[in-house]
């Protein structure tokens, strides 16, 4: 509470007070008590400010025209948020600092979310700002930090309005143009959704003669070539079947790395959303697979808008879904989970309502200040998640407990937290072995339900993989067996995308280096998997950007048409 | 290799220098005021050190050094120099007391000193947020704390009413002071009564007598604020003592179960 300033002013005002009344000296005595006096005036007004007037504030918070505790966004749509602080009483405060806690998928331009101002009377004060949503996910916004300060700079404290309103961010689609050739190449044009394919079927396209054989429907006997041949000759209709297009969705952890917006797993939902929206508008069925190391869920294959929808939603959920591997309670996740509650909860770390018990050891004041902290740190995530009033003391000493607690209030904080406390390339977090175990349970049971000619779009987060890729190949063969197609994206971590080593000219030669090195594993991983893959003629793009679309949209029209490549004619 | 979000934003630099939030530089006037207005200080005071036949040059330079030691304390500086000064340059005399000169020159003293701390709160580098002890600033991120050094307001003029109240606060400061030194005048008969110099009993009751009226205002303002607090906070309190009272048993029964756990060798 007490600024430096203050406490340099009150260190002087005791010294000088005591000084000047011991060496009878009035003038200093009367000047230095001033100043205590002075201060504790002070310090009376701004505790009546801060302990009495800031809790009678309500906190309105208004969202695209709403103040519903629940609501929709959309990825990339602004969003209008107007806050209002009204005061239940007159009062007056000279000067606070406000800021509407945001989580970081909500991205404010030139942070407006933060202003500062002044109350007088019961007039409310009211600022807006405009936020953009980065990722699909779920957000809170939580409620208002108020800081305050007197006008002499002496005291400082903060306060935090509650006003929680939960948003569920829906992902945007990219449209994306085809080289969809538009002429009419057929005769008779089947019904939208319905693609010949050139196998022998039931449509109404004729493939070829062939000899009759015993069995062929009577009206399927080409008369007059049979009387010319003088063989029975048999029409052989085109097959007119839909296309359907399985998208395959990693959700491991692996992908939850990097800021907002640029996570593989944004990139990938990003790109399901948008080839979800071209191919249902073209009236072929889309179905959903999400998985990660041990679960997996599908969606079957659907049409229409309300199908688009539900997929959307499946979406969210599968970027919503965390489970963050088991990590053991690092100095920087405790470091964070501190910081991130200071600044959502600071009331629970308050000295006076979070208390310490007497404790004789440690001595050394960091060690005491480290302690300190971890028993406030366990007694607010008792408090906030629930638990019995021994789990606080249980949390104080058993790291194991502590770390997942700490982990559970980074993710729903909303923040980006896991480099460094979780390292990517770490084992934890990249369990192979179960990924795969997943994908080709989730793969065999897609091909089983479905039928010839299905599109599988694997998007996978591979470029960390150094392993075998005969477990990939399996499933790629498995699934060209039954004549699918099959394309693979992989999403490019966040950390190479922006930043060039010539455009970090700041950076330091280590850091540089290492940056280096990480372009070249990348990039030699890449060119690998991509050897590998198109040898076994799996189109494959490692950017989950409008490319990445094109390619799986072209690779649909293929499976449309019936053709093997696009240079190739029917 | 560079963190990723919220760390990035704790970490990048520059980043914090591109918000709108950018405290001014220390270039700004009311700075450069106090900077002209320590070294008149330190002369002074210099010159006053003079006097009792210290070479000059000696005490300037200590005095620029002190300033330079001493710059982010603000208005602490011009209080340390204003007692330095008092001290030196006054006279002991026990049975003096305060008069109505006494009483100008301390407020115009407390005048300086209400005044510099509420224009040097404008200035960043010389913000008391932006000297917040380096244990609690490293656990801090970067970007609060670039929000806390911003803690100023932007205007640096008195409106007429909060000129009116810093007169109001500059009175009752002296005036209580006064009223608190008179009332506890020296006793000639201490070293008798209280086996104490009278100056030394002087500042013994000051003292209590200054403890016993924060610790009364203090429980008052606790037990208004009591009632005002939120239910998780109450919660988080209660809590926190329950926990409190059985500490060293529950550790304990902790450090028991978690030795149990421990594989042994």
């Amino acid at each position: 509470m007490l600024t430096p300033r203050g406490h340099f002013l009150l260190i002087l005002g005791i010294v000088g007070t005591g000084v000047g009344v011991f060496n009878a000296q009035e003038l200093l005595a009367l000047t230095s008590l001033s100043v205590l006096v002075w201060l504790f005036f002070e310090w009376v007004l701004f505790r009546w400010r801060a302990d009495i007037q800031l809790r009678g504030f309500v906190c309105e918070r208004t969202v695209n025209g709403s103040q519903a505790p629940i609501g929709r966004f959309w990825t990339m749509r602004t969003v209008r948020v107007s806050v209002r602080i009204i005061p239940k009483s007159a009062m007056r405060i000279p000067w606070l600092l406000l800021e509407d806690v945001l989580p970081e998928s909500l991205e404010c331009a030139d942070e407006k979310n933060l202003v500062d101002g002044h109350l007088q009377g019961e007039e409310p004060f009211e600022f807006q700002y405009t936020a953009t949503p980065l990722g699909a996910g779920a957000v809170t916004l939580t409620g208002v930090t108020v800081r305050f300060s007197d006008l002499q700079g002496l005291f400082t404290t903060q306060r935090f309005l509650p006003c929680r309103q939960s948003y569920r961010i829906l992902p945007t689609c990219i449209d994306v143009e085809t080289n969809r050739q538009m002429t009419k190449q057929v005769n008779s044009l089947p019904p939208p959704g319905i693609h010949r394919i050139q196998r022998a079927g039931m449509g109404s396209e004729l493939l070829e003669l062939r000899e009759y054989i015993p069995g062929d429907p009577p009206k399927s006997i080409a008369w007059k070539v049979s009387a010319k041949r003088d063989v029975l000759m048999t029409r052989q209709y085109e097959s007119e079947v839909p296309v359907r297009t399985t998208l395959f969705v990693d959700a491991s952890f692996g992908t939850r790395f990097g800021a907002f917006g640029m996570r593989p797993i944004d990139q990938i939902i990003l790109v399901a959303a948008s080839i979800a929206r071209s191919t249902i508008s073209l009236r072929d069925p889309v179905g959903l697979v999400w998985f990660d190391n041990a679960h997996s869920k599908s969606i079957p294959a659907g049409l229409g808008e309300r199908h688009f929808y539900r997929l959307l939603d499946e979406l969210t959920k599968c970027a919503e879904a965390t489970s963050p591997p088991m990590a053991r309670l690092s100095e920087p996740l405790l470091n964070y989970t501190w910081s991130a509650l200071q600044d959502r909860r600071p009331e629970l770390l308050h000295p006076r309502t979070n208390q310490i018990p007497f404790r004789l050891f440690p001595v050394r004041p960091h060690l005491r200040f480290l302690m300190q902290r971890r028993t406030r740190l366990a007694a607010a995530l008792t408090e906030l998640y629930g638990l019995p009033a021994s789990a606080s003391a249980r949390l104080q000493q058993d790291d194991l407990q502590l770390a997942p607690l700490c982990q559970k209030f980074l993710a729903e904080s909303g923040l980006a937290w896991t480099w460094p406390v979780v390292e990517r390339r770490g084992r934890e977090v990249h369990d192979w072995d179960a990924r795969f175990d997943t994908l080709t349970a989730a793969v065999t049971n897609a091909i089983a339900r479905g039928r010839d000619n299905e599109l599988f779009v694997l998007m996978l987060d591979m470029v960390d993989y150094t392993g075998s890729l005969e477990r990939l190949k399996q499933i790629v063969r498995l699934a060209r067996a039954r004549h699918h197609r099959v394309v693979l994206i992989c999403p490019w971590p966040d950390e190479n995308t922006n930043s060039t080593p010539e455009s970090s000219s700041k950076k330091d030669e280590i850091e540089l280096l290492v940056e280096r090195a990480e372009r070249a594993r990348l990039s030699a991983a890449t060119k690998r998997l991509k050897r590998e893959l198109r040898r076994m003629g799996v189109p494959v793009s490692f950017m989950a950007n409008r490319r990445a679309i094109q390619l799986t949209l072209i690779e649909a029209d293929l499976a449309r048409s019936g053709r093997s490549a696009t240079g190739a004619r029917r | 290799m560079k963190p990723e979000g919220v760390l990035r934003r704790i970490s990048d630099s520059n980043r914090e220098t591109k918000t709108a939030h950018r405290p001014p530089n220390d270039e700004s006037e009311p700075a450069f005021f106090y900077a002209i207005a320590m070294a008149a200080g330190a002369t002074a005071t210099a010159m006053l050190f003079t006097r009792g036949g210290v070479s000059l040059l000696l005490f300037f330079a200590v005095s620029l050094g002190a300033l330079v030691v001493l710059r982010r304390w603000t208005v602490g500086v011009i209080l340390l120099l204003v007692q330095a000064a008092l001290l030196v340059g006054q006279r002991q005399d026990l049975m003096h007391r305060a008069s109505i000169s006494d009483l100008i020159l301390a407020s115009a003293i407390m005048t300086l000193l209400v005044a510099a701390s509420r224009f040097l709160v404008i200035a960043p580098e010389l913000s008391p947020v932006a000297d917040l002890s380096e244990a609690t600033r490293r656990y801090i991120p970067r970007r609060l704390r670039g929000t806390l050094s911003s803690l100023v307001r932007r205007d640096g003029h008195f409106c007429p009413a909060e000129r009116f109240t810093a007169a109001l606060r500059i009175l009752l400061a002296v005036g209580g002071a006064a009223f608190l030194l008179r009332s506890i005048p020296v006793n000639p008969y201490a070293l008798d009564e209280a086996w104490l110099i009278p100056s030394g009993l002087r500042v013994i009751s000051l003292g209590i007598l200054l403890l016993a009226i924060f610790l009364v205002t203090d429980f008052l303002l606790d037990v208004m604020t009591w009632r005002r607090i939120s239910l998780i906070e109450a919660r988080v309190f209660l809590r926190s003592v329950l926990t409190s009272w059985c500490d060293r048993e529950l550790r304990a029964i902790n450090r028991h179960d978690l030795n149990q756990r421990r594989p042994r060798r």
